[in-house]
């Protein structure tokens, strides 16, 4: 079978053409999510870029902005997975990318060097996008970014493999047709951007999704779990450890004269310091722990694993560190759960019990109740 | 500039294939979303039917053009389900157990009785149009509110593709064989063109809706409590100030009631942390339907609620803080065959000028005074 390059080409600039607007649409309804502009914009530069590279023989300076162009869209792409990623996103490594292609078409004009340095900067801004993808990307995003992060390995390949296609008319070209390399590059650009359209939009429904959960699971106010995705998750850490003949902590936090300060002080205060203490709660997050705001100014944590030691150890410490840092103080009640009996519920309420007569011993303290 | 039309038919089944692995990877990364399963499958049988198109010559041909055609018309409906599964409106397979029979001994009699390449694409236009404009009209008919103007751009991709059907219906077609379909000609090629912008443009609009909507229900989950579906603290701080700061400007006057159920943590500690949260729920459902509709009314936190009337007076605000009172009272929440009585504690300000902070903490002291004075009462505030 026989293809057409001249054919490939025109479909190349079709499909581009028509993803940058459709991603654009897309930019215009989903405004706001980190990482969109730039990978519209990308987008939008490598097709522009392989538009202007195509015009190359007719209108003068065309290959050179081409050439621009097409090495700053993945640069983009680059910044857009960056900014997705919650990292910063460095303005001097494209510009010197951009840059360094410009200059090297200018030292050596030709389109042997223009295939090298935009083949080239592709392949390593591919690889740095797999390197953020991989390293970088949330936990619960893992998946999406690993299916990107492939895709955009195999872009990085071919570019590498495209930087080394013999050019057009010179000799060495296989194949006994001599425009396969042209073809190759056309049907190799059509699928990665049509990959690429995917990738962008899949990644950002991914964080939407994510975000949509954690609304319905978070406390609006301190970020931490709210009171039924803790007993939830807690449960859930409670089961792993009763499976495995562990121990299991539960520590309930309470602030102290919490009312007095709301009434004397006013919401905005009392607000400011349940969010200082959930700041600090969370800094004491560990291994596997699950922590929770459990009512009004009530705190939970599970600590599975744990024996008495270790979790008065913990609650002693955070104890320490609030009444250090914070205008207010805080009191612990901890219940241990070992073997087989262990129910959150239970462990709860009495956890609930030995903070109670921490409150009742005097405040800013930790007690625990013994099984 | 000429077109290479096997080079179109190639790339159009190379990228019908692509989309609808992209298809089926986002589904799959997203999970269960309404809409997406009909969606993929019929993106699948759209690609397998693009690669049928392409084996022709290859393949004894009468099946081939069964096959292609006939995953043709089942994944335009496949798309139709799921944009009517999207928009929440009742699908059925009857339209398309009523269309396929007639299109597959259509195109039969036309490729062995009375071989016709052109009765065949009347055939097959014919059947797939009422599809595309059945799509359209879905999306532009019965698309939620929030998501009418981008539901617009899957829209139009699919009314597009239906008028193109019906516009092929003119276009000149040469020769009776399948294969001459790859002849050059440009009737051939603005089919095929035609369709390889189209099923990007649906595709990737439609994939693009979904993520729309995600973003829609995301700003929702972040405004509602998800306990008890009223706004939550954040929402009702916002809603509660735009209603306060309305009235003020209007010079009305606006009341804010602080409603918080009696002995709450009681009820947790005796029934368990589900009869509270049920508790939480009924109390819910009982005081928002009894509210004016202009009333914002929101959960503030664990056992507290707060509900803004703007435009009440004092005594509208009292009088529909007694009515809350005696209902919850009189309603008990029942969890499992136990009925758990409820009461609730209400302080009551209204001003006209005046925060809506200012409000709910003048309300707050009251509701505190109404817990100290025995509970299950209603306590205005001081001014």
């Amino acid at each position: 079978m026989t293809v057409d390059a001249d054919t490939l080409v025109f479909l190349e600039l079709l499909a581009g053409v028509e993803l940058a607007a459709v991603l654009l649409l897309v930019g215009r309804l989903l405004r706001g999510e980190a990482g969109l502009w730039p990978w519209v914009l990308g987008v939008a530069s490598a097709t522009i870029g392989s538009l202007a590279a195509a015009l190359g023989d007719v209108v003068p300076g065309a290959a050179l902005l081409g050439a621009l162009l097409m090495s700053l869209g993945p640069a983009l792409v680059w910044a857009g997975a960056r900014d997705h990623c919650g990292r910063s996103r460095p303005l001097l490594p494209i510009f010197a990318s951009v840059a360094a292609v410009g200059g090297a078409q200018l030292a050596f004009p030709g389109a042997r060097t223009e295939q090298l340095a935009v083949a080239l900067s592709a392949a390593a801004w591919s690889v740095a996008i797999v390197w953020t993808l991989v390293r970088h990307a949330p936990a619960h995003e893992r998946t999406g970014a690993r299916l990107a992060a492939g895709l955009f390995l195999l872009h990085g390949v071919f570019q590498l493999a495209r930087a080394f296609f013999p050019l057009p008319g010179e000799a060495g070209v296989l194949l006994g047709q001599r425009d396969w390399p042209r073809a190759l590059v056309a049907m190799g650009s059509i699928f990665f951007s049509v990959a690429w359209a995917f990738a962008v939009l899949g990644l950002i429904s991914q964080r939407l999704l994510g975000k949509m959960r954690d609304a319905a699971r978070t406390d609006g106010l301190t970020g931490l779990l709210n009171r039924r995705a803790f007993l939830e998750d807690g449960a859930r850490a409670l089961e792993f450890c009763r499976r495995r003949r562990r121990p299991c902590a539960v520590v309930l936090a309470d602030l102290d004269h919490f009312k007095r300060l709301n009434d004397t002080r006013g919401h905005a205060a009392g607000d400011a310091a349940l969010r200082a203490f959930a700041a600090e709660f969370a800094r004491a997050a560990g291994d596997g722990l699950v922590q929770g705001r459990y009512g009004g100014e009530e705190f939970a944590t599970v600590i599975p694993r744990a024996d008495e030691a270790r979790a008065r150890e913990w609650a002693e410490a955070l104890r320490a560190r609030v009444a250090a840092t914070a205008d207010f103080t805080a009191s612990f009640g901890i219940a241990v759960g070992t073997g087989a009996e262990i129910d959150l519920v239970r462990l709860i309420a009495r956890a609930d019990e030995a903070l109670y007569r921490a409150k009742a011993e005097g405040r800013d303290r930790v007690c625990v109740q013994q099984a | 500039m000429s077109l290479h039309v096997p080079t179109i038919a190639l790339m159009l089944a190379l990228v019908g294939v692509e989309l609808a692995l992209g298809f089926l990877l986002v589904g799959w990364m997203l999970g269960r979303q309404r809409g997406l399963g009909p969606w993929a499958a019929g993106a699948a049988c759209l690609s397998i039917g693009g690669v049928a198109w392409g084996l022709r010559g290859l393949v004894p041909e009468v099946p081939l053009i069964l096959v292609g055609n006939g995953l043709q018309m089942v994944g335009f409906c496949l798309l139709w389900a799921g944009s009517r599964d999207f928009c929440g409106r009742p699908r059925s397979f009857v339209p398309l157990a009523l269309g396929l029979p007639p299109f597959l001994a259509g195109l039969f009699w036309f490729a062995t009785a009375v071989p016709s390449t052109r009765a065949r694409v009347i055939v097959f236009s014919l059947g797939i149009a009422p599809w595309c404009f059945a799509i359209a009209a879905t999306f532009f008919r019965d698309a939620p509110a929030e998501l009418r103007l981008s539901a617009r751009i899957p829209g139009v991709a699919f009314l597009f593709h239906g008028i193109f059907q019906l516009v092929r219906l003119f276009l000149p077609q040469e020769g009776t064989s399948p294969v001459d379909l790859l002849r050059p000609g440009w009737a051939q090629a603005a089919a095929m063109l035609e369709i390889y912008v189209s099923s990007m443009a649906t595709m990737l609009a439609l994939v693009a809706l979904l993520a729309h909507r995600l973003l829609i229900e995301f700003a929702h989950a972040a405004r509602t409590d998800a306990l008890t579906g009223l706004l939550n603290r954040r929402a009702i701080e916002e809603e509660g100030a735009r209603a306060v700061a309305l009235c003020a400007g209007t010079r009305l006057p606006c009341a804010v009631l602080v409603l918080d159920l009696d002995h709450f943590k009681r009820i947790n500690d005796a029934h368990g942390h589900l009869a509270g949260d049920e508790a939480l729920r009924h109390f819910a459902r009982l005081v928002g339907p009894s509210l004016r509709r202009t009333d914002v009314f929101g959960r503030l936190g664990g056992e507290e609620f707060v509900a803004v009337m703007p435009g009440a007076d004092a005594a509208e605000a009292r009088g529909a803080a007694e009515r809350l009172r005696q209902l919850v009272v009189e309603t008990p929440s029942v969890v499992e065959g136990t009925t758990i009585p409820l009461s609730v504690s209400i302080g009551v300000a209204w001003g006209a000028g005046e925060s809506f902070d200012a409000l709910v903490s003048r309300a707050d002291d009251a509701l505190y005074r109404a817990k100290d004075g025995g509970r299950n009462r209603v306590i205005e505030a001081v001014a």
